[in-house]
């Protein structure tokens, strides 16, 4: 069968339309707009928005890694951007900042010191430490939580820009003139360790769980046996360590002084200070055992210089922390008389506020506390904000009250 | 310069190259069958519709001459009358109008035999007569009639083949469909044209054919 019919192809060609044209209007226009397209050249039809920018896309010639690399520094403004935008003035960042530096400093000064400690006081002894402060730390644990959530509830205070900086300046410079020892210390430690394995008998007294090797050690020795003579006897052998050790075990040795005069006066704060009222202290109980002439009264020191967290000096305080410098420097008798001059009546108490574990205090700060009064003389109670207190803040505070009480007896209404 | 001796491709080639008289030349020639076709195709309801088809058409060639590309499958006719088609059923969707080509047909073996034996009655299509030209007149514009009456691709496939005298092959690009299918869209066109012609122009009586 053809695909072609002739009668229907043939009534075609009669169609009344077969002889129909287009318009001459159509006509001009369709050859109209074929000479403007070869006069204009090219591109005389109208692009559709699409077409022009797969076109732009096409001429805009650059590799692929630069796409790659120009897209990636703009995700990461845009997250940098939305990170800033999103909390610009947090205090908690901001305050954390000098807390870092303050974290930092604190271990490079208690690096070292717990180090020494290590070098100096045989394993056993540490592990009785660390016990110890274990069990401070589950006693504080409670009042940690409760801290902690009073600190969550009250925006982070940032330090004094003073403070901060004599904070940040002094261990510096510690670090800088002690770094160079540690690794010597390092290798007294291990040697310390070595020596203390086999010679457990030479051991310093333990403080509460002694072996009975100590024990025996400790009931047939002489008086010349003491604590006091077994340490003179093992600062001999850590005689090449440095002044350090002695400062951070509170040994009578005083503070080394070119830490302390290379430090501004500003800067002699807290760490100074501290270290001051440690050195005092450690001096006092010096004298203490030196008084005592039986092993008993010399152990017994000692396991309570091992069970008391070792007084490091308030090297942060968050609060107002110049009432502890200040009664220590004074004395709390002169303070409190100077205080009841300039009519500044109140009882002090010295409180410890710390984060962290009891053993590794390196931060004081103030809690939320609500206004307090004295029942006896109704003078404000203001807190001596410190992270561990020592005996020397300890007796001062109490002078300064025992003054301000008597006074108040004398003149109050 | 006889412009009859240049194909459609050389035309284009040389208006490609910038030359404008080979477009009025390649217009001139495709001119009047190219606005039959979008006439009977877009059919007597959408006559209006026709001119701007027409400029479209050309317009797009015009514009598409850079992608233009002589292959040995498909001429410049088939290129512009695939042209003139798609714009076309552009229009014819946009009206509404129905064009599917394989609507409901169910091919009647009667009339279909009718529309053959009256086919026979007829003149021959070869020779015309002087006096068969009322006939044939009569014919055409019964066909035009007809030709409203089939779907729009029928009707596209139909006038392909026999007023532009495409081949199946170049119809199928020009439709954009398989061969068989562009076939039996003829074959249905075909089928109604001969059914509709015979059913309603009668054939010579014997006084005509004397």
């Amino acid at each position: 069968m053809s695909t072609r019919d002739e009668h229907l192809k043939k009534a075609l060609q009669h169609a009344p339309d077969s002889d129909v044209a287009p318009r001459d209007a159509t006509r001009k226009a369709v050859l109209d707009y074929a000479d403007k397209a070869l006069k204009l050249g090219h591109k005389t039809h109208r692009e559709s928005w699409f077409s022009r920018l797969i076109n732009a896309f096409n001429s805009w010639k650059i590799p692929n890694w630069q796409l790659t690399g120009m897209g990636s520094l703009a995700a990461s403004l845009l997250v940098i951007v939305m990170v800033f935008h999103e909390n610009p003035n947090d205090p908690i960042q901001v305050a954390s900042a000098p807390d870092t530096v303050q974290s930092e400093a604190m271990k490079s000064e208690a690096g070292p010191s717990s180090t020494a400690s290590s070098a100096t006081i045989a394993e056993p002894k540490l592990a009785q430490n660390e016990a110890v402060n274990g069990e401070l730390a589950r006693d504080r644990l409670a009042k940690d939580s409760a801290e902690a959530s009073q600190q969550a509830a009250a925006p982070a205070i940032a330090p004094a820009p003073e403070a901060a900086s004599a904070e940040i300046e002094a261990p510096k410079l510690k670090e800088k003139t002690l770094n160079h020892l540690e690794a010597k210390i390092e290798a007294d430690n291990q040697s310390a360790k070595q020596a203390a394995a086999p010679q457990a008998s030479r051991i310093e007294a333990p403080a509460e769980k002694e072996t009975p090797a100590d024990k025996a050690n400790v009931a047939s020795a002489p008086e010349a046996a003491s604590v006091e003579t077994e340490k003179d006897a093992a600062i001999p052998r850590a005689k090449g360590r440095v002044a350090k050790d002695e400062v951070v075990m509170a040994s009578p040795a005083p503070v080394a002084p070119a830490m302390v005069e290379a430090a501004p006066a500003s800067a002699q704060s807290a760490p100074v200070q501290m270290k001051k009222m440690a050195d005092a202290e450690a001096q006092a109980s010096a004298k203490a055992d030196a008084g005592a002439s039986t092993s008993n009264n010399a152990t017994e020191e000692k396991r309570r210089q091992v069970t008391k967290p070792i007084i490091k000096p308030i090297t942060k305080r968050i609060g107002d922390d110049s009432l502890a410098k200040t009664i220590v420097q004074m004395g709390g008798a002169a303070m409190a008389k100077q205080d009841i001059q300039a009519d500044k009546l109140r009882i002090l108490e010295v409180a410890e506020y710390y984060k962290g574990k009891p053993s590794d205090c390196q931060d004081s700060f103030m809690p939320s506390t609500e206004r307090r009064v004295d029942a006896q003389t109704a003078y404000n109670i203001e807190e001596i904000y410190v992270c561990v207190a020592n005996q020397q803040l300890t007796k001062e505070v109490a002078l300064y009250n025992q003054v301000m009480r008597e006074w108040h007896l004398e003149n109050g209404i | 310069m006889d412009e009859r001796l240049f194909t459609d491709e050389d035309l284009m080639r040389r208006f490609c190259a910038g030359d404008s008289h080979a477009f009025q030349i390649l217009y001139t020639r495709h001119e009047k069958p190219l606005y039959r076709y979008v006439r009977r195709v877009l059919g007597t309801g959408l006559v209006t519709q026709v001119d701007e088809v027409f400029q479209d058409t050309w317009m797009k060639l015009v514009d598409a001459r850079d992608s233009w590309q002589p292959r040995d499958n498909a001429s410049f006719k088939t290129w512009l009358y695939t042209l003139a088609h798609h714009r076309a059923v552009d229009i014819l969707r946009k009206s509404g109008r129905e064009i599917s080509a394989d609507e409901g047909w169910q091919e009647n073996d009667e009339k279909h035999n009718d529309a053959e034996n009256a086919w026979q009655q007829w003149p021959a299509a070869t020779a015309e007569q002087p006096e068969q030209k009322a006939f044939w007149n009569k014919a055409g514009q019964q066909l035009l009639h007809c030709l409203d009456g089939l779907p729009a691709l029928q009707r596209a496939a139909f006038l392909l083949h026999h007023e532009d005298g495409l081949s199946l092959e170049e119809m199928t690009q020009v439709l954009n469909a398989e061969f068989e299918t562009v076939k039996s869209r003829l074959r249905y066109a075909l089928s109604k044209l001969r059914t509709c012609m015979g059913a309603h122009l009668q054939p010579l009586t014997e006084s005509e054919h004397a």
